[in-house]
């Protein structure tokens, strides 16, 4: 089956100030697929998927050069709209970060901010759909008027999750979305992000390799800036080629 | 860094070699018995059977351990998985090992006029393909691991040969065809332990590797 | 060993104990003034007192122009010192690029904050009494002690805005808001019960001053009211009390304490306890107003 490329690197490099955080990464990841991107920490996975949604241009001193492509277009271009770019492109944190807000409000800001909705009706429905989308419709539903904040901290990601679904993204980024969960939560999310393949196209850093094993289609490991080596996640899990990806997922590092 | 994970995986692999000198030992005992026509020694060996069964039960449950211990990846994972396939190799030929023994009391009591020296042969080509193995085992190295495939290939011709050999030993006497057949069951059993050996080599090969040789005719 | 913990347990006796008495000696200075104050002039406190001008007879003289001064002045410093501190601190904190400018700026607000308040008088003097013609009115006076509190304003919009957690941005931004909607619809809502803890502490620093103001010749002797702002005409809202003549309760109190007549020492007991009672009721205000909208922001 030929796979369509849903982003592409072309000798992506990434330097915060004068640090070379990424270096000639060359990469493609596919439609409707899970890639997880592995390696330790300040290996410069998070970098990448933040350049993803140009979360970085909020750091002073970052900058990049090569081309970093979505639907074949580069995002670091000039006149890239970048506030359409992070609509097209949805992130979900490693710490649930709701708004200080009702569960409802949470999910309206979005809607809110680009104006997609005409009437209440429709704005209720947006919010209802994509609440069932992220699995926490039934337990929130009788009282959407409660904080965000009262909810359990998997319930709160799933609803972060939720949040970024409500404008209809085309990519999700994650970056160790369980990281701070127990593991019924994060089962539960793992779960959703399996079921959301379908629609969408999902990039989730993580430092679980298990979790990485159970998720995703493509695993990428980056080392020190660079990627080491991209292949089919049960290849890298049981017979990775190169020897560096070994040592790391074998815990037999440094 | 010295981590408990790979000072276990060096205990694991202390015991699959504790288990192969044991078989090794038990192989060699039984083919002596055969040829020498020694019913004690084939009994002791019948007896000893047991010791393999415990080595077997203790592995498996040290690599299930292992493996929710660790969760391990790649060439853990690998090494935990095919160690797993190993021991259960090991045993069979520990099984096939007390059948020649049992078979030897049998013979010994037919009587039959020679045993072929054959036998003798074929029982040593196979404690070197066991010790080949063991050996490329020791640092799981895949080149020493093929040769023994080839191996394996010699003893199929020696088998058919010995076969031949015992057929016309049958057809000589009537009375020899009884110690004939078990002699050829024997025989056999000792061209499945070769088999047995060959699928350890292969696992070796997955372990060093990361893919399977099995089922690939040409090497 | 054991000289080493009985040293220990000397020492984890010996410092709340400290601590203890310090908190007590500093309690216990102010509850005797507040003794001595209430002891002085409750006798005074009664509704004749509170809607009286001041007079030459200690008996007769009231505070009403001085509280009513105090209140005006207080609302029009509010109406200032919020949108300009707020937008201020905005500005510094979200908008300007860290350089030359933000650093000239961040020194002089720190500076600033340190100058003594009869500088500021001096300031108001020149600039909106003299250079704006503006005379001793109200606005002049509030104008002026906005000067004095602005960087108490400046400085808590911006702790706040710090404060609020980098995720809660990063969510907003990632959603696709602009810098905008995120300062207004994210970032401020939730920096919001510190900004207003910032106003009213500067407010109730505020309502003590009272050097600038005699600077820029706030009068003490007032014998009448500033012009209210509502009126009966329309539109029903007139601004003339800005242009009107002021006094406030510290400047009376100050007069009265000045005098050597010993009636007038208990006027000016009173005229304490009256501001004190105005800035304790501004601090609960901003309890209040904080435990409201820690509330509703759901940050705990």
């Amino acid at each position: 089956m030929e796979e369509s490329v849903k982003i592409e690197a072309k000798d992506f490099n990434a330097y915060y100030g004068k640090k070379n955080a990424l270096k000639n990464v060359n990469l493609k990841i596919y439609s409707n697929k899970i890639t997880a991107i592995i390696g330790p920490s300040g290996c410069g996975k998070s970098t990448f998927l933040r350049s993803l949604n140009r979360m970085n241009d909020l750091i002073e001193n970052f900058s990049v050069n090569g081309e970093l492509l979505i639907d074949k277009e580069n995002i670091y271009k000039k006149d890239v709209d970048v506030i359409y770019l992070r609509k097209k492109v949805g992130m979900v944190f490693q710490k649930p970060n709701p708004f200080p807000k009702s569960i409802f409000e949470n999910i309206a800001y979005g809607l809110k901010i680009h104006k997609l909705y005409r009437d209440n009706d429709e704005l209720h429905q947006k919010i209802e759909n994509s609440l069932k989308e992220a699995a926490l419709w039934d337990e929130v539903k009788e009282d959407l008027n409660k904080n965000a904040f009262d909810l359990s901290g998997g319930q709160q990601q799933r609803l972060c999750i939720a949040r970024a679904l409500v404008i209809q993204p085309e990519i999700i980024l994650m970056d160790e979305p369980t990281a701070s969960l127990d593991p019924i939560s994060t089962a539960k999310i793992e779960e959703l992000i399996r079921k959301l393949k379908k629609q969408y196209t999902i990039v989730i850093v993580t430092h679980n390799m298990q979790q990485a094993a159970r998720v995703s289609d493509y695993s990428i490991f980056f080392m020190q800036g660079e990627m080491v080596e991209y292949d089919v996640t049960s290849k890298i899990f049981t017979t990775p080629s190169n020897k560096i990806t070994e040592e790391y997922i074998t815990g037999r590092f440094g | 860094m010295e981590r408990k994970f790979d000072e276990e995986l060096q205990e694991l692999k202390k015991m699959i070699f504790e288990m192969l000198s044991l078989v090794n030992e038990l192989m060699e005992n039984a083919v002596t018995a055969l040829i020498q026509k020694n019913e004690k020694l084939a009994e002791e060996v019948e007896k000893r059977d047991e010791e393999v069964d415990d080595y077997e039960n203790k592995i498996d449950k040290f690599c299930l351990e292992l493996l929710v211990k660790y969760q391990p990846a790649a060439i853990d994972l690998r090494f935990i998985t095919s160690i797993m396939k190993i021991n259960n190799d090991v045993e069979r030929i520990g099984d096939l090992t007390t059948t020649i023994a049992h078979k030897a009391g049998i013979i010994t009591r037919q009587h039959p006029a020679e045993i072929p020296a054959k036998i003798n042969e074929i029982s040593k080509e196979i404690q070197k393909m066991l010790k080949g193995v063991t050996a490329s085992l020791m640092d799981v190295n895949p080149e020493k691991a093929l040769t023994i495939c080839v191996n394996d290939r010699s003893i199929d011709e020696m088998y058919v040969e010995t076969f031949r050999q015992i057929m016309a030993f049958m057809m000589e006497n009537k009375l020899n065809v009884k110690a004939g057949i078990e002699l050829i069951l024997s025989i056999k059993n000792l061209e499945r332990i070769a088999d047995h050996l060959t699928n350890i080599a292969e696992d070796i090969v997955y372990i060093a590797k990361g893919e399977s040789i099995k089922h690939k005719k040409e090497i | 060993m054991k000289e080493e913990k009985i040293i220990n347990k000397i020492r984890d006796v010996f410092f709340p104990v400290a601590g203890l008495l310090a908190v007590i000696i500093s309690l216990g200075i102010l509850f005797v003034l507040i003794i001595d104050v209430f002891k002085d002039g409750f006798m005074r406190l009664d509704f004749q007192f509170l809607t009286s001008y001041p007079s030459r007879k200690a008996e007769k003289a009231g505070i009403l122009s001085a509280w009513v001064g105090t209140i005006w002045i207080m609302s029009i410093t509010a109406f200032l010192i919020f949108p300009i501190g707020v937008a201020a601190g905005i500005y510094l904190e979200e908008y300007a690029k860290s350089g030359k400018l933000r650093d000239f700026l961040e020194i002089n607000i720190s500076n600033l904050a340190g100058v003594p308040s009869i500088i500021y008088g001096l300031l108001g003097l020149q600039v909106f009494v003299y250079f704006f013609r503006l005379d001793r009115s109200v606005l002049a006076g509030a104008l002026t002690l906005s000067l004095v509190v602005l960087p108490i304003v400046i400085v808590a919009t911006r702790e706040s805005l710090k404060a609020v957690p980098l995720s809660l941005r990063e969510a907003s931004f990632a959603l696709g808001a602009t810098k905008l909607q995120t300062i207004i619809f994210q970032v401020l809502p939730s920096a919001f019960s510190g900004i207003l803890s910032g106003v009213i502490l500067a407010m109730s620093r505020a309502i003590g001053e009272t050097a600038p103001l005699i600077t820029i010749g706030a009068l003490t002797y007032i014998a009448f009211l500033p012009t209210g702002p509502f009126t009966t005409e329309f539109p029903f809202i007139t601004l003339q009390g800005l242009k009107d003549y002021f006094t406030v309760l510290p400047i009376q109190i100050f007069n009265w304490i000045s005098r050597p007549q010993k009636a007038f020492h208990a006027n000016a007991a009173a005229g304490i306890l009256i501001l004190l009672i105005i800035s304790l009721f501004i601090n609960f205000l901003a309890v209040y107003l904080r435990i409201k909208f820690e509330k509703h922001s759901g940050r705990k």
